[in-house]
């Protein structure tokens, strides 16, 4: 008998593993994090690529929850800008934030923003080539090339820009301590 | 809310509801189906499909959620968002739902915010 392929639950189970690991390590450096001495010898290209590889995973631990076959998920990248905004907005709901609210209803609009700039960070994404700025290969800019050590990354300002950068910021690390509490669930 | 004593249908209109209100761009929401055997299981998620011209053209991409009783959520929840021109393609047949899903009847927005069932709130928190 042949053996049995592994479940989607064991994907997702392996997937927000990883997440949570990826999502530790970009925290790390950090302002409250244990290593945030050393943020200054890390370039912003490699904290940021640690964060985005911290979301894709938690966005495909997602889809296997759902029930999307393994060989979609394994194959793109492209995981981000649709499933974050959809992650938070539930976190936001089960917070029960006034739905009404004009200040959440932005926060929404801001994080759907991040998301895609999050998704940008992969160099497989790169809006048919209109976005090639990624965190991890250098890339062609008109005559010259760019190297993301020295490149000034967008999102860097929008995570930290008040008043939704650190709010947005507060929700990634809820939906991950979800995971967390999740992976330990019996 | 009394969570437990909603059903499906209830729980599926407050979040369509809520989701409204949180995007007041979203333009439709319908509920989405399976096998009628599926739908009868308390364990199948109410699976809803989200009309909104701020996500990014990307197909069908369905996400999952554990139940959230806390949130007045006692089911587990797909949702699904696609741009109106993903719409478009959906209704021309160019686009389809996974797993043999069909779009069933669209929830409309409530005229007025507290008409949604349930609604729970932390102000501006």
């Amino acid at each position: 008998m042949a053996d049995a392929p592994p479940l989607d639950a064991d994907w997702d189970r392996a997937f927000a593993r990883q997440a949570v690991a990826d999502y530790r390590f970009w925290s790390l450096f950090e302002s409250d994090g244990e290593l945030e001495q050393a943020r200054s010898k890390i370039a912003l290209c490699q904290r940021l690529m640690l964060l985005q590889m911290a979301c894709e995973k938690l966005c495909k631990a997602y889809a296997y929850r759902e029930g999307t076959t393994s060989k979609d998920l394994q194959a793109s990248h492209a995981y981000i800008a649709k499933r974050l905004p959809l992650i938070l907005r539930q976190i936001m709901q089960d917070f029960g934030h006034n739905p009404d609210s004009a200040k959440f209803r932005d926060l929404i609009k801001r994080q759907r923003l991040i998301a895609r700039e999050l998704e940008l960070l992969q160099p497989a994404v790169d809006e048919n080539g209109r976005r090639p700025d990624n965190c991890e290969y250098p890339w062609q800019d008109g005559t010259v090339v760019r190297s993301p050590l020295d490149y000034p990354f967008a999102i860097a300002d929008l995570l930290q820009a008040r008043p939704f950068g650190p709010t947005i910021l507060k929700w990634l690390k809820t939906a991950f301590e979800r995971e967390a509490t999740r992976l330990h669930a019996p | 809310m009394v969570a437990s004593r909603l059903s499906k249908d209830d729980v599926a209109r407050y979040l369509a509801q809520q989701h409204f209100r949180y995007e007041p761009e979203l333009t439709r929401i319908f509920r989405v189906g399976g096998s009628a055997e599926a739908e009868a299981r308390p364990d199948e998620p109410i699976k809803l499909l989200e009309v909104n011209p701020i996500t990014i053209e990307s197909g069908v991409v369905p996400v999952g959620f554990d139940p959230s009783p806390a949130s007045g959520v006692p089911y587990s929840t797909v949702l699904i968002e696609i741009t109106p021109k993903e719409f478009q393609q959906f209704e021309q047949g160019l686009l389809k739902l996974p797993r043999g899903w069909q779009v069933m009847e669209e929830i409309p927005r409530a005229e007025s915010p507290g008409s949604a069932v349930g609604s729970r709130t932390n102000g501006d928190r």
